[in-house]
């Protein structure tokens, strides 16, 4: 298992998973995004580079836009490894269309693979805190 | 979404000549248009006045229209032609505005054409100052606080609402007369009282004054789904108050931290989100330094210059993409065609920083006011890219080809220290100059930010490249101090002179440490991506990232740097040509330049680009990595040429003329034996050093006589001198620089100029046309008016020209491209000059020949034959149509420069004219140039005694055509005796009939002034060509001018029946 790898948080995934369970809503950004889907079900591999910098494309699968975001991981959740009944892809990355958000179904949770608090970076996707306040 | 199918036929309105504030940058972008809308399939047709530009070239568009950009002219076009669509956004200001005039009148709708991009509400609610307020307010984004006010008291309380300082300015006073910055109530309450006594509206604005905060721009992306990206941002180097074109910018910016670049970036998103601008757009902030507070000062609903900027500095094709995403793509569906892979919705990564200088012509006019400030003067600039900024500005420094090469200029030496630091409060084009010197004096960074408000981080870079030239200057130079100057952009040439090491000896120290340039990527993505079209810059470290793979033969193409009188997008359009041409020869072509405005520094032109100054050190660089099978000069203009020696001595083989040719023609004597050799004539003259001697060969020739620099291109310092004072004048000047070659003086005669451009394989000569020039010798060529083909040269003169461009083209071994000055005077034919490469000529002549005239001498260079290649020999047929190209001047642009013709050129650009009659073209010409032909009116005559006779004929046609004629006392009596009615002007600056008066009201339609001589700026003739510039009321200098201006005025009555001409049928 290599360093980085969001399966070697075995504790942190637990947590989550009890998370789910209690209907806690959730908004996972990055680490937070891979460790939902793990505890979920999903897989994570990793990108070859990994994606890295404040200029990457992502398209918000509601409305078609793309944004410019800030991202900086190595490992990606795997489309495939989604079960539809759990989650929908709600993003993806323009260059390589990786999944870059999940939306759970019949749970108040999200998550982003990229960072909307854009610490540094673009501040395009400062919605999605407005979307998370809205579903609370 | 897809591409509109409902689009088949569009209109591209094109930006017309090259002027102060309009350059090659339209050309650029109008050229990826095209070729984006061919590659669509899309039916193009193209209106453009300007014949140099490269996208009037014949298979650029499906129709081209060489016409004056007016709306009437348009409205033709789009009669004859239907287009369903026009695309307004890639024309820079002139297209945008005659797009917004159609649709504005209901044109557009009435022929039911769609307006590509941005729609016109949108373009209006960023170009209409009112509107853009408005909009800005409703969407909480601030603008520079401004109102207008008719009293003092309403002017003091708006400055107590806004805050001190505040800028008065005076609503229609010349040049802003009576304006200022208040920063005290009892100031503003003087400057207020004052302005509206000056304001013939009674009328000041109030604005607050932002002088001295940041001045930062995004170039943004918006497309019809909402998609919004930033190419790249750019900060100004000089502060807010100098125009952006005039001001040393860099990009990415260099002292914004994260949170402030955010925070203008998402304005910026904000602003073209609520335009709902599709397509590419500017913006322009001011940022205070010491808070985050900001102001929109401006947006460009259009691409521009700085989009074209920011298009070579980051890799992002910008016309292209907002091309697409005119005709309906959205940018998630747009490939970014540098790495072919991901896609145009994303913002470029710069690991690298960019430094644009702009071009000045202040050589050229040296009575010219050098002040920056909102007015723009550059006439083009040059962009350097580095792994740091010192380097970056070092390299931009001599791009510019201003015999410069670092910040140290030696007349500043001789200032007191008082005096230089005195020269910190003036911003003009030596800025950075006077700041190195201040830190060469002790002073520190803080105290010149405070004297400029120029931000510290920047001085502390120009303190860097000072500091180490201090090290240069005083310590041995080891290893490590030659490889941190090298870091730092110094040419050897430089550190040689710093250190008296010999150049040599550098290059040898360089060479056993491994102190070598090498190449790194611009490919958008900072190496992320593999990259398909990258270009190059050098930078002083291990890896270089240029090393070719390629197996072809390989040239070179040497460009033409920033645009300049003299030298302009003509040589740009050459190179690109050529480039062309020896792709389609199975050539790998190199191109080097260092103009972002330019075609030929887009990343698809040549195979391999490279982004470096034009001097023999960086271009041998590039040769030690590349290995080149040879070097093309001839079409780069005299920045390619002066590399011909430099190159050879680098064992580089020039293809094409020979450098030891190329000196035949330039060199006085051994040129004088060329055309003995030949048997041809020219006018006597001799070479000289000094004024003395000067003057001795002027006295043996007789007066007057021509004086000029050799090796120069555009007459700089050319001047026609009339007796011994004026000579020595003239010689001072050209002096002021050093000069390596010697000044030439001649006998200047008067007479007939002609000009030929001409193809030459060493055996066969091909002469598209001989050109007549309008206005007799003495007005530069380039300022001339030219007609093609000849309308008033028998056919035995036109056999002479033929046969001695045969013999000498000859007898120079010229293989490619020539420009020969002829002279007919007194019945006999002389050669004035041969220019052994292209000339300015070339792109318009081409055109209307239908000879591909740069092909053909690629052709030629790379081995093949005239006779083989099946454009004939000899002279080329005659075209049945006449085009007359029109020279264009930037006047208005540059305070006090004399807009007088002579020997030196003056004009910043250039339209063509093309009818089967001559008078239809004349009217085009001058119609495209914006000069208003009058049907009636009055004339201002006042010429030099000399000029007095001749000038009757002219002044009886006016007059009997029913023009009111005004004149200077002699002048009107003169004209009376001769049964002209003139009315008297008063000699010049009293009374409701003075000259001034009149033209401020204006009662004047335009002027004939035949300058005296001499160059001084205080004679009343320099007052009133000024006073005509800033009134707007043109002047012409030459009788020949103003007699083809009659020509006009003879055949403005039938206007409507001038018929368009579609030059790719031509």
């Amino acid at each position: 298992m290599d360093h980085g790898d969001p399966e070697n948080c075995e504790i942190a995934i637990q947590t989550v998973k009890e998370l789910y369970n209690k209907n806690t809503p959730i908004l996972g950004i990055c680490l937070g995004h891979q460790l939902m889907a793990l505890a979920t079900g999903a897989k994570t591999a990793k990108l070859k580079y990994g994606h890295r910098g404040p200029n990457h494309p992502v398209k918000d699968m509601a409305t078609n836009k793309v944004h410019i975001t800030s991202q900086n991981h190595g490992y990606y959740v795997t489309e495939d490894s989604i079960n539809p009944e759990v989650a929908e892809v709600s993003h993806i990355n323009l260059n390589d269309g990786t999944v870059e958000g999940l939306r759970y179904k019949g749970k108040k949770i999200f998550t982003v693979q990229f960072h909307p608090e854009a610490c540094p970076g673009p501040e395009d996707t400062a919605y999605i805190f407005d979307e998370f306040l809205k579903m609370l | 979404m897809p591409k509109n199918l409902k689009i088949k036929k569009v209109l591209v309105i094109g930006s017309g000549p090259i002027i102060i504030g309009q350059a090659a940058e339209f050309d650029y972008a109008g050229t990826q248009a095209c070729v984006e809308l061919k590659k669509e399939g899309l039916e193009v047709i193209l209106v453009n006045s300007n014949p140099a530009t490269i996208m009037t070239d014949k298979h650029m568009a499906d129709k081209i229209y060489i016409e004056p950009l007016t709306v009437k002219t348009v409205k033709k076009i789009i009669e004859k032609e239907k287009p369903d669509s026009i695309l307004p956004n890639l024309g820079g200001q002139t297209g945008l505005n005659i797009a917004m005039e159609l649709a504005e009148e209901g044109y557009l709708k009435e022929k039911n054409i769609r307006l590509l991009g941005t729609s016109p509400e949108g373009i209006k609610n960023a170009e209409d100052r009112q509107a853009f307020k408005d909009m800005m307010e409703s969407i909480n984004e601030p603008c520079i606080a401004s109102k207008v006010v008719n009293t003092v008291s309403d002017a003091v309380n708006f400055a107590r609402e806004i805050g001190l300082p505040v800028i008065v300015r005076p609503a229609y006073t010349l040049g802003g007369t009576g304006g200022g910055i208040a920063y005290t109530e009892e100031q503003l309450k003087e400057i207020t009282s004052n302005g509206l006594h000056l304001s013939r509206v009674c009328q000041v604005l109030i604005e607050k004054c932002i002088s001295g905060w940041k001045e930062i721009e995004y170039e943004v992306i918006r497309d019809s789904n909402g998609n919004c990206i930033t190419v790249c941002n750019m900060e100004n180097i000089n502060p807010v108050g100098v125009h952006t074109g005039d001001s040393i910018v860099v990009a990415p910016s260099q002292t914004l931290a994260d949170r402030e670049y955010q925070m203008l970036r998402t304005s910026a998103i904000k602003i073209i989100s609520a335009l709902k601008i599709e397509g590419g757009c500017n913006v322009q902030f001011a940022l205070n330094p010491n808070s985050f507070e900001y102001a929109v000062i401006e947006v460009n609903p259009r691409v521009s210059r700085s989009s074209a900027l920011a298009s070579k500095a980051t890799g992002y094709p910008i016309a292209k993409v907002a091309t697409k995403i005119a005709i309906g793509y959205t940018l998630d569906e747009i490939k970014n065609a540098v790495t072919g892979k991901t896609y145009a919705c994303f913002e470029p990564v710069l690991d690298y920083v960019v430094v644009k200088v702009p071009k000045w012509p202040f050589s050229k006019f040296l009575t010219a006011n050098r002040e920056l400030g909102t007015q723009m003067k550059a006439t083009g600039e040059v962009m350097a890219i580095a792994e740091n900024l010192e380097a970056g500005l070092m390299k931009a420094i001599r791009s510019l080809e201003e015999n410069v090469d670092c910040l140290y200029l030696p007349k500043y030496t001789e200032f007191s220290d008082e005096k230089i630091r005195e020269e910190l409060k003036s911003v003009n084009n030596e800025t950075i100059w006077v700041v190195a010197e201040n830190l060469r004096r002790g002073l520190t960074i803080e105290q010149i930010h405070e004297a400029t408000t120029i931000d510290t981080f920047f001085i502390s870079k120009i303190n860097n490249l000072v500091k180490l030239e201090e090290e240069l200057r005083t310590k041995n130079l080891d290893i490590d101090l030659l490889r941190r100057a090298k870091k730092y952009g110094y040419p050897d040439k430089a550190i040689s002179r710093f250190t008296k090491v010999p150049v040599e000896e550098l290059k040898k120290m360089r060479e056993e440490n491994n102190i070598r340039a090498c190449f790194k990527m611009v490919d958008t993505c900072a190496a992320e991506f593999d990259a398909e079209t990258p270009y190059y810059y050098s930078s002083y470290d291990d890896e270089n990232e240029a090393l070719s793979k390629e197996n072809k033969k390989k040239v070179l193409v040497l460009g033409s740097g920033p645009i300049r009188i003299g030298q302009g997008i003509e040589f740009d359009y050459c190179s690109v040509h050529s480039v062309w041409s020896l792709k389609k020869n199975g050539y790998e072509t190199i191109i080097v330049n260092n103009n972002p405005e330019t075609v030929s520094t887009d990343f698809d032109i040549a195979d391999k680009l490279y982004f470096e100054p034009l001097t023999p050190e960086d271009v041998e660089n590039i040769v030690n990595t590349e290995k080149p099978y040879g070097a093309i000069v001839q079409f780069g203009g005299q920045t390619a040429i002066k590399l011909t020696k430099a190159l050879t001595d680098m064992g580089v083989k020039i293809l094409g003329t020979a450098e030891i040719d190329m000196d035949r023609a330039e060199d006085r004597e051994l040129f004088d034996e060329a055309l003995n050799n030949c048997g041809i004539l020219r006018s006597k003259g001799s070479t000289v050093y000094t004024a003395e001697e000067a003057i001795k060969v002027a006295n043996v020739l007789g007066y007057p006589v021509l004086v000029r620099p050799s090796y120069v291109l555009g007459g700089q310092g050319m001047a026609i001198a009339y007796d011994d004072g004026e000579i020595t004048e003239f010689i001072n000047e050209i002096n002021k620089t050093v000069q390596e070659h010697p000044i030439l003086v001649d006998k200047y005669m008067l007479g007939k100029e002609l000009e030929v451009d001409a193809i030459c394989d060493g055996e066969d000569i091909l002469i598209p046309g001989i050109m007549e020039h309008l206005e007799r010798a003495g007005v530069h060529s380039g300022d001339s008016i030219s007609v093609y083909p000849t309308q008033n040269v028998s056919e035995e003169h036109q056999a002479k020209i033929v046969e001695y461009t045969t013999k000498i083209a000859k007898e120079l071994n010229v293989l490619g491209v020539l420009n020969i000055q002829f002279i007919i005077s007194g019945g006999e034919v002389y050669i004035i000059e041969v220019n052994p490469r292209s000339s300015r000529t070339v792109p318009y002549i081409s055109k209307v020949t239908n000879l591909p005239v740069i092909d053909i001498a690629t052709r030629v260079i790379l081995g093949e034959k005239l006779k083989n290649i099946g454009y004939g020999t000899g002279l080329y047929k005659k075209s049945e149509y006449i085009a007359i190209k029109m020279p264009v001047f930037s006047f208005e642009k540059i305070k006090n420069a004399d807009t007088s013709l002579g020997p030196e050129m003056k004009s910043t650009g250039e339209v063509l004219g093309v009818s089967k009659n001559f008078s239809d073209a004349i009217v085009k010409a001058f119609i495209g140039t914006g000069i208003s032909i009058p049907k009636k009116g009055n004339v201002l005559i006042t010429v030099r005694d000399k000029d007095k006779e001749e000038m009757l004929p002219l002044a009886k046609k006016l007059y009997n055509r029913g023009f009111g004629i005004y004149a200077t006392k002699g002048t009107a009596t003169l004209l009376k005796n001769n049964g002209v009615e003139a009315n008297v002007v008063e000699k010049i600056w009293e009374g409701a009939e003075s000259i001034p008066n009149l033209l401020q009201a204006g009662k004047i339609n335009f002027i004939i002034n035949t300058p005296t001589r001499g160059k001084e700026s205080n004679r009343d003739g320099f007052k009133i060509r000024r006073l005509a510039v800033e009134s707007k009321v043109p002047c012409f200098t030459s009788l020949d001018t103003a007699n083809a201006l009659y020509d006009a005025i003879e055949d403005i009555n039938t206007e409507e029946e001038i018929e368009v001409v579609d030059i790719t049928k031509v």
